[in-house]
C-alpha cells in the first residue's frame, strides 16, 4: 500500500485535526497509533475519501480518494465505527444480501467466511451488542471485496478470542491495510509499519525492526515481589526497563519478574508521550 | 477508442447492477412498514369520508384532506426512514460500493414505497372522475420526496426535520392562506405566483382554477412540480456525492 501526503491539513473551525502532515509510505500492513484526538480517524476518513483536506493533498495507491470517490470505493474498502444499526432485518438476511450482490468475482479475496457470524445469524441487526455490531462491520468491509482495507479500530469491543481469530484470518488473507488501534499488542500482531500521531502530527514512524531495539525490555512484574531495578515507565504490571538480558534472567529466577521481552509499541508510546 | 468504449460499457453495466443492489438493500431493510400501512388505511378512509360529508362541498373536502393531511403524512412517514446518521451512510457506501447508487437507490426506493398508496388513489380518483387531481397528488409526492431526500443530507437532524416539516406542512398552509386572501378579494393571481402556489399547494390551487382567481391551468402545475422535482433530485444526488463525513 502506497500512501503519500503533502502538507495535509484538516481543520474543523478553529480546531486543527491534522497539521501539515507529510507521509511517504510503502508498506503492506500499516498501523496508526496515537492518543484520543490525535487525528487517526480523521486521517483514515481522508484516505477513504469521506473527507476533503483544508490544505494539501493525499494519495492512496495512486488514487486521490476525495477527488475520485467512485474510483476509490471500487479500489478500497473501509469501516468506521457504527454504534448501533437501525435495521430490523436479521444478520442472516444481511449475509444473504452480500452473497448475492458481491458474487466473489475473480480478484476478490474472500478473507472471512460467513461462519464468523454463525452465532448471531438469527439475531436482528438492531439488537446486536457493540462487539457483534463491530463483527458485522468488519465482515462488510472484508467479505468478497478487493483492494486495500481501511479499518478504524476494527477489533474494539471484541473479546480476546474473537479478535485473535480475526487477526489470524486477516494475516492469512495477505491483504494490505491501514489499521488504527490503541492496543499495543494488537498493533504489533497486525502491523509491519507503524505511525504514531500526536495532535495531528507524525510523532514517530518506523518498522518493527526500528521498534525492537536491544537493551530496552518490557517486563511483566510480580506484584507480590517488587523489583529492585529502575523502571522507565509502567503500564500496570508491565514495565519498560533498560537492562541486560542476563540480569533480567536472574530477576526472573529470583521471582521478581514473571517474564520479559524486547520492548515494542509501549516503548514508542512512552518515548513519544 | 475501443478500449474506452468497452470500459464505459462495463462501467455503466456495473452501475446498473449496483443500483439494483442498492434498491434491493433499501427494500430489504426498510420495508414493509406495518405502522405506515396502518396509517395509509386510516388516511384513505378519512379521504373517503371527506367525500361523503354532506355538510361541506365534496370537492373542497377532499382537496383539504388530501393536501393538509394525506400527502404530508404519507411523505413524512415514508421519508423519515432515510434520515440516517453519517456512520450508517458510510456503512452503506461500503456495502453497496458506489456513492451514486446509494443516493439514487434511496430516492427510488422512497418513490417505490408510495406505490401501494398511489394505486389505491388511482382507483379512488377513477371513481371520483378527477384524473388531474390524481396526477397532482402523485407529482406533489414526487416533488416533496425529492425535497425530503435533500433535507436528509442536512448534518443536523433537527434542522433536517425542520426543513421537511416546513416543506410538507407549513408551506402548503401558508399557500392556502394566500389563496384564500386572493379569493376573498376576487383578485386574479399572476401566472408566476400561481406557479409558486401550484408548487406548495397544488390541490387547493387547482380547486380555484376556472374561478377567475387562478388562471394557470393544472397542466402547468404538473410541469412546475415536475421541473422542481428534477432540480431537487439533481441537487440531492450532487450534494450526496459531495458531502463530507467526520467519523
Amino acid at each position: 500500500m502506497q500512501i503519500r501526503c503533502r502538507g495535509l491539513q484538516v481543520s474543523f473551525g478553529d480546531s486543527v485535526a491534522l497539521h501539515k502532515l507529510d507521509l511517504d509510505i510503502n508498506a503492506k500492513r500499516i498501523v496508526l497509533l496515537g492518543q484520543n484526538g490525535s487525528g487517526k480517524t480523521t486521517l483514515l476518513a481522508l484516505l477513504a475519501g469521506l473527507l476533503r483536506p483544508t490544505e494539501g493533498e493525499a494519495f492512496i495507491n495512486g488514487i486521490c480518494p476525495y477527488d475520485e470517490r467512485e474510483r476509490s470505493i471500487e479500489e478500497l474498502s473501509y469501516m468506521f465505527g457504527v454504534s448501533r444499526f437501525p435495521y430490523g432485518i436479521r444478520v442472516k438476511d444481511f449475509v444473504q444480501f452480500l452473497q448475492k450482490s458481491r458474487k466473489c468475482e475473480s480478484g476478490s479475496i474472500q478473507t472471512f467466511d460467513h461462519e464468523i457470524l454463525e452465532h448471531i445469524m438469527k439475531k436482528k441487526m438492531n439488537e446486536l451488542s457493540s462487539g457483534e455490531t463491530k463483527l458485522v462491520e468488519v465482515f462488510n468491509a472484508v467479505y468478497c471485496t478487493k483492494g486495500a482495507l481501511i479499518l478504524d479500530e476494527p477489533f474494539a469491543f471484541l473479546d480476546a478470542l474473537r479478535s485473535a481469530e480475526l487477526i489470524d484470518r486477516l494475516l492469512k488473507s495477505g491483504r494490505e491495510y491501514i489499521f488504527s488501534t490503541h492496543i499495543p499488542d494488537e498493533a504489533e500482531a497486525v502491523g509491519d509499519y507503524f505511525i504514531v500521531l500526536d495532535k495531528g502530527e507524525v510523532k514517530w514512524s518506523g518498522s518493527l525492526d526500528d521498534i525492537y531495539q536491544d537493551g530496552i525490555f518490557e517486563v511483566y512484574l510480580n506484584s507480590r515481589n517488587p523489583p529492585s531495578f529502575d523502571i522507565i515507565f509502567r503500564y500496570g504490571n508491565i514495565a519498560i526497563v533498560k537492562s541486560k538480558k542476563e540480569s533480567l534472567n536472574d530477576s526472573m529466577e529470583n521471582g521478581q519478574i514473571l517474564g520479559f521481552r524486547r520492548a515494542g509499541i509501549r516503548r514508542v508510546y512512552y518515548e513519544t508521550k | 477508442m475501443g478500449r474506452y468504449l468497452d470500459s464505459d460499457a462495463q462501467e455503466s453495466g456495473g452501475y446498473i447492477t449496483k443500483l439494483s443492489n442498492s434498491l434491493r438493500w433499501y427494500f430489504k431493510e426498510s420495508f414493509p412498514h406495518p405502522q405506515t400501512e396502518i396509517l395509509l388505511i386510516i388516511l384513505i378512509s378519512i379521504q373517503y369520508l371527506s367525500i361523503n360529508d354532506r355538510f361541506v362541498d365534496p370537492a373542497s373536502g377532499i382537496y383539504l384532506v388530501s393536501q393538509f393531511l394525506v400527502i404530508p403524512s404519507v411523505v413524512l412517514f415514508n421519508g423519515l426512514v432515510y434520515f440516517k446518521d453519517e456512520e450508517i451512510t458510510t456503512f452503506e457506501i461500503t456495502l453497496i460500493g458506489n456513492w451514486k447508487s446509494v443516493a439514487e437507490g434511496r430516492f427510488l426506493s422512497l418513490l417505490l414505497s408510495f406505490l401501494p398508496f398511489v394505486l389505491v388513489e388511482l382507483v379512488f380518483f377513477h371513481f371520483f372522475s378527477s384524473f388531474i387531481v390524481f396526477l397532482l397528488i402523485v407529482m406533489s409526492i414526487v416533488m416533496n420526496s425529492a425535497v425530503v431526500m435533500l433535507a436528509s443530507l442536512v448534518p443536523n437532524k433537527s434542522g433536517a426535520l425542520m426543513v421537511t416539516l416546513a416543506t410538507v406542512f407549513l408551506l402548503p398552509l401558508s399557500s392556502f392562506v394566500v389563496l384564500q386572501s386572493y379569493s376573498s378579494l376576487s383578485i386574479t393571481i399572476s401566472p408566476a405566483m400561481s406557479a409558486v402556489l401550484y408548487l406548495f399547494s397544488p390541490l387547493l390551487t387547482d380547486s380555484l382554477y376556472n374561478s377567475q382567481v387562478v388562471i394557470l391551468s393544472p397542466d402547468w402545475g404538473l410541469v412546475v412540480l415536475g421541473v422542481f422535482a428534477i432540480i431537487a433530485w439533481f441537487l440531492y444526488v450532487l450534494s450526496f456525492r459531495r458531502q463530507q463525513f467526520k467519523p
